[in-house]
């Protein structure tokens, strides 16, 4: 087993090709001759009934080109994932502020932004339902026509009473977790370019051109094949541009007027209509036996997934699998539903649900390793999963990561804070780390010399690889050798700043270089689109290196074997890979999971409640790293999203409005904020594992929220129930922790 | 409305309604995408530019004050900026990239505003500089490796 730090990674990294330079262009850059301006009106109102809306007088105003509502669109036509509820333009009614309602097309942006004004709509104003438990309530107005209730789990084992029954200590808590925002700096956009033989190609940073292809394939009544998406690069997605965003109405208004037409989207069209991350209230009760060992787990999750479906049901499905965390459980229950709202939409989110749940459950077994007076990090080492158990939901798994070969890193990074804890800044130099493992927080008045209060806190997290039952996990690629030489890898998979593109060129060297006639070739990568290229499914779920490592796998020998065949030049070869697929009679289940382990180091000012997360630790286990440059960006990157959501990011909704439309009134972390990272990386493969290289990007942020959490618990005395954890909490939890101090 | 002034080294006239934003005239008939849209008020650093020398987000400039005014975007930067975005990328502090522009303006601007300045200088001027990415600590290292 290797384990690496920061430098080895990065040593592993500049010995391999030199590191890319940004894209010099974005996706929202490009132009086209005789470009058309889109703006969408959008509804002012949470919940409205739409009486009529009039385009005449914006039709006639000069410069404009064509004006579009809902009725212009193909009956009962619906985006969404696997729900399919949400109109690209609203029908009849509007369920959240911000949804498109009417669109112009127009010589400039000015003149359609001016044409929006002159579209006439008059609206039956109708209850907002700006709360899940209240959506769920009887006499609620139903939203959709189903009810407000879009998905509920539940999943029993074993006699929960009784082991509670037999539980020395029993922590019951309540955890709920903000509405994050994306926040990409990239805003979404889209420019639809005709072409003269009837087809369409669509520019748009998303994360699955091919999803996107289809759906606006019916959108117009086309076959896809007249249509072409290119995805990537995208500026930042996090998830957030899995969704059609402004492809739909681009698309529209360019088939409408036969001209080019870019919708670009403002940052407060982003933050009102863009996807978000599911706001959850988590319920707890955990109980153990004297001596530390875990027994029964009674969990309950309430989502809100605001006006429409996009991921939530997949979202819920995620947590729900994530509750029982890294541990074995005698007796376990889960039970969550997820409830329609007119809190703007929320979507998918890097974590994917299972941030949510990791975070409370980790939150949890600490209070719970408190009460027993035990350890946290031995107290978890009592509880892990063995590395051939069963998947939190029963079902065959590939095999688990070693859970205490990533403890003992985690214990390590511990060791390593007692001996030199990280002092970022010169203010604290007044604290002092304490001497017990378990607990460092001081609990002195709040003199200046003794203003920082230290925190250190761990969490350890398995998180689940690729799509659950149902998928799509099938994947395509193309390899070909052009006749310029160039071997070219085409794949739909995309580039988002995870580092797919390097990734994809450190697998095709390695296997290039293995195969004699194609060693040393010259490599290029067209990745994110349709044109020429099979459907890899969308790049989510952390399943993009696993996929990709599969189809160079099957790509370079056969293309290999293609060119020997073949003298000729411009010789192409096509591969359809999988992802492994599960079963289970719980509802859907993944085959794979990684695991990560992380230690948080905080202080936190007595003075005014903030938190400063001073260094956060990452010790992955997802198997062999694949591309160490991309691997330690991700995990360095985890941090600051991490902290944002523990400590500073939330965007919350009154009366089914946001109360910030800009980074001015959501803020997200600066280079000021930035924790220091340090990173103990297990660097192998999983034993008896031919599963291959789990995702890192979303195990890591899963495991660096709780710790920082925890950490934050630790510095205060108490468990935090409401993120992020705001200032006035953290103070009164300070004093009174001052107060019942000897 | 025409304004004269220079852009990445060269002369160029705009004809433009004088509370056209800077960001909007580069991007549009100036055909200058450097500069990347992110927030329109000045909270991302997305769009910064070097005016006169000195970095400003470009979504807060009007067109009425550039008569005569030197705008410099990412691409306008000569060797400066190659060098810095080598760093920033051997650094790995590149992720998605988009906010590589702003931030490569903004250390160039540090370097023609600062005289010799040090690493923790440079990283308090960059503060305002987003990356949602969290590329933070690559950006530290590029910092260190080319004032430290």
């Amino acid at each position: 087993m290797t384990v690496r730090d920061t430098a080895a990674l990065r040593a592993a990294a500049t010995s391999r090709a030199p590191a890319a330079l940004p894209p010099h262009r974005f996706l929202g850059d490009a132009s086209a001759p005789g470009l058309l301006h889109a703006a969408v009106l959008r509804s002012p109102h949470p919940h409205a009934r739409i009486l009529s809306v009039s385009l005449d007088a914006a039709r006639c105003l000069p410069g404009v080109h064509a004006a579009i509502a809902g009725t212009d669109l193909p009956t009962g036509h619906r985006l969404g994932i696997q729900v399919r509820d949400r109109p690209a333009l609203a029908v009849d009614v509007v369920r959240h502020v911000g949804e498109p309602v009417a669109a112009v097309a127009a010589d400039t942006v000015q003149a359609a932004r001016a044409a929006l004004a002159a579209i006439e709509v008059r609206w039956e104003v109708l209850p907002t339902v700006d709360d899940p438990e209240g959506a769920l309530a009887p006499g609620a107005p139903a939203l959709h026509a189903g009810g407000n209730l879009l998905h509920a789990t539940r999943f029993e084992r074993g006699d929960l009473e009784s082991a509670f029954a037999r539980c020395a200590h029993v922590v019951e808590s309540v955890v709920t977790t903000p509405r994050q925002v994306h926040a990409y700096l990239e805003l979404e956009s889209a420019l639809a370019v005709p072409g003269d033989d009837g087809t369409l190609h669509v520019l748009a940073p998303c994360q699955g051109p091919h999803a996107i292809r289809q759906d606006l394939a019916a959108l117009l009544g086309w076959s896809p094949g007249r249509i072409e998406v290119t995805g990537s690069p995208l500026g930042g997605s996090y998830g957030g541009k899995d969704d059609m965003h402004a492809q739909a109405i681009a698309a529209l208004l360019a088939v409408r007027c036969g001209r080019p037409v870019r919708l670009a989207w403002s940052r407060a069209e982003s933050m009102a209509a863009g996807m978000k991350r599911h706001p959850f209230v988590v319920r707890m009760r955990t109980g153990c036996t004297a001596d530390g060992r875990l027994l029964a787990h009674d969990v309950s999750l309430l989502l809100d997934t605001g006006a429409y479906a996009s991921h939530g049901p997949e979202v819920l499905d995620t947590a729900h699998e994530h509750a029982p965390g890294a541990y074995r459980w005698e007796a376990l229950r889960v039970a969550g539903r997820l409830a329609y709202t007119n809190n703007g939409i929320a979507g998918a989110f890097r974590g994917f649900g299972a941030l949510q749940t990791s975070t409370a459950l980790e939150l949890q077994i600490d209070a719970l390793a408190r009460r027993a007076g035990l350890d946290p990090i031995a107290f978890r080492a009592r509880n892990l999963l063995g590395r051939a158990d069963p998947g939190p939901l029963g079902q065959p798994i590939a095999p688990l990561p070693d859970l205490h070969a990533v403890l003992a890193q985690v214990e390590a990074a511990r060791a390593e804070s007692a001996a030199s804890p990280c002092d970022a800044r010169p203010e604290r130099a007044g604290s002092e780390p304490g001497s017990d493992p378990g607990r460092t927080s001081d609990a002195r008045p709040a003199s200046e010399s003794e203003r920082w209060v230290r925190g250190r806190g761990c969490a350890l997290v398995v998180k689940s690889e690729g799509f659950a039952i149902g998928g799509p996990n099938a994947a395509g690629g193309r390899l070909g050798r052009r006749a310029d030489g160039v071997v070219e890898l085409r794949v739909g998979l995309s580039e988002m700043g995870q580092g797919l593109s390097g990734a994809a060129r450190e697998l095709l060297r390695a296997a290039l270089d293995a195969q004699p006639a194609l060693a040393g070739a010259p490599l290029h990568t067209s990745i994110g689109l349709t044109e020429r290229t099979p459907s890899a499914g969308p790049t989510s779920a952390s399943r993009g290196t696993h996929i990709l490592a599969k189809l160079v796998a099957a790509l370079v020998p056969k293309l290999a074997v293609a060119c020997a065949a073949r003298e000729a030049a411009d010789v192409w070869v096509e591969a359809e890979v999988a992802m492994p697929e599960t079963f289970s009679e719980h509802g859907p289940a993944h085959a794979i999971f990684g695991a990560c382990g992380a230690f948080a180091e905080v202080s936190v000012d007595r003075w005014t409640g903030r938190v400063r997360v001073d260094r956060v630790t990452v010790v992955p286990s997802v198997g062999p790293v694949v591309s160490p440059a991309g691997y330690l960006s991700q995990l360095e990157g985890s941090v600051p999203m991490a902290a944002g959501f523990v400590v500073l990011e939330d965007l919350p909704a009154e009366a089914g409005r946001f109360r910030a439309t800009n980074l001015d009134g959501y803020l997200v972390p600066t280079l000021a904020d930035a924790p220091r990272v340090a990173v103990r990386a297990i660097d192998a493969p999983i034993a008896d594992d031919d599963a291959l290289p789990r995702g890192i990007g979303e195990s890591a942020l899963n495991a660096i929220a709780p710790a920082i959490a925890n950490a934050i618990a630790d510095a205060a005395g108490a468990m935090p129930s409401v993120l992020p954890v705001s200032p006035a909490w953290l103070r009164d939890a300070l004093d009174a922790t001052a107060e019942g101090a000897p | 409305m025409k304004r004269a002034f220079v852009l990445d080294g060269r002369p160029v006239e705009l004809v433009t309604a004088p509370d056209t934003r800077l960001l909007d005239a580069l991007r549009g008939p100036l055909e200058a995408t450097g500069p990347k849209p992110g927030c329109g008020i000045g909270r991302c650093g997305a769009c910064l530019v070097l005016l006169d020398g000195a970095p400003v987000p470009s979504c807060l400039v009007l067109a009425a004050r550039l008569d005569g005014a030197e705008v410099t975007t990412v691409d306008g930067l000569g060797e400066d900026g190659a060098t810095i975005l080598r760093a920033l990328a051997d650094a790995g502090a590149i992720q998605c990239g988009y906010c590589s522009a702003g931030m490569t303006v903004a250390i160039a601007g540090a370097l023609r505003t600062v005289p010799r300045p040090g690493p923790d200088q440079v990283l308090e001027l960059l503060a305002g500089q987003l990356c949602r990415c969290g590329g933070y600590e690559g950006l530290r290292r590029a910092v260190q490796s080319l004032f430290g």
